[in-house]
């Protein structure tokens, strides 16, 4: 029996950081799927989550041939939604990190600013549309501030990770 | 997904490397696989350097392209990868322990201590 919570983050850290919490509680997430958690009972601490953002969704060969290389390094492969994928590993083998080095860690947090930035303009854009129709039918008018809503929250997580980006590109002038 | 990362600078020439990718490189003098490398980094630094997954990822293939390693063997039912280090690769982990020797030696003329014999 799954044990299912209904959530929605912005920030894939505090959704990492969430799972960990969960799985110091005795849960280990099993299934995602978009607000859906789904998890099973384990000992507190058994696992450590990682959540990783891939260049390509998870089906393409390129991403596949990343997951085996992954999965061979003692990682389990949980779940994916869109192009999310959750890892964990268990706590007993050792840390588990993602990107040990700025660098890889500037290339994640660049592709997920493209993606919140896309998803703030698409959002945009269509609070434009759906508000100058708006005089015609109510619904497009509640749709069209809905958008515009979401438009400026994304904006604000884009902008949070351009500052992670420029955070770590000044530590790059002294350190590694 | 860090398919080749930005682990160092494009010239092949005369720039610091990575501790990553001193650590792989001396880690494939004999033939590894990723998990190998991974575990082979971490106990010659003492776990100090322990490698992320993307970022051992990105330094594999890079390293590839570079001509530095080259693929050893590979197990085709399962797609496990083996790598080694190439005659290039030896040529710029010499060179580094040659930039290195310098930072060294650098550092302890200045400085006037060999803090590591303490």
């Amino acid at each position: 029996m799954l044990h299912r919570v209904i959530k929605i983050f912005a920030d894939f850290e505090k959704e990492e950081k969430w799972l960990n919490e969960m799985v110091s509680k005795g849960y280990a997430l099993k299934k995602y799927n978009f607000m859906s958690y789904r998890f099973e009972r384990c000992n507190p601490g058994d696992y450590t989550y990682r959540i990783e953002f891939l260049d390509e969704m998870p089906s393409h060969t390129k991403s596949q041939e990343y997951i085996e290389f992954v999965k061979d390094l003692g990682v389990e492969y949980v779940d994916s939604y869109f192009r999310w994928v959750y890892f964990r590993k268990k706590t007993e083998l050792g840390s588990f990190e993602i990107h040990s080095d700025n660098e890889s860690r500037i290339k994640h947090y660049t592709s997920i600013m493209r993606l919140q930035g896309l998803i703030a303009l698409m959002n945009l854009s269509l609070s434009f549309s759906n508000i100058s129709i708006g005089s015609i039918t109510q619904a497009n008018q509640y749709f069209g501030f809905m958008n515009l809503a979401l438009a400026a929250l994304l904006g604000f997580y884009c902008y949070k990770t351009y500052r992670k980006i420029k955070q770590l590109k000044k530590q790059n002038i002294v350190h590694e | 997904m860090p398919t080749q990362g930005g682990l160092m600078p494009e010239s092949n020439t005369r720039t610091a490397l990575t501790e990553a990718v001193y650590y792989i490189l001396l880690a494939l003098n004999t033939p590894l696989h990723g998990y190998g490398i991974m575990q082979l980094v971490t106990e010659l630094s003492h776990n100090r350097v322990n490698l992320g997954s993307g970022t051992l990822y990105g330094a594999i293939n890079t390293l590839q392209k570079k001509g530095w390693i080259q693929l050893y063997s590979e197990v085709k039912t399962k797609g496990k990868k083996e790598y080694l280090i190439t005659p290039l690769g030896t040529q710029v982990v010499q060179s580094e322990i040659e930039r290195l020797k310098e930072l060294y030696l650098c550092g302890v003329n200045i400085t006037g201590g060999d803090f590591d014999a303490s």
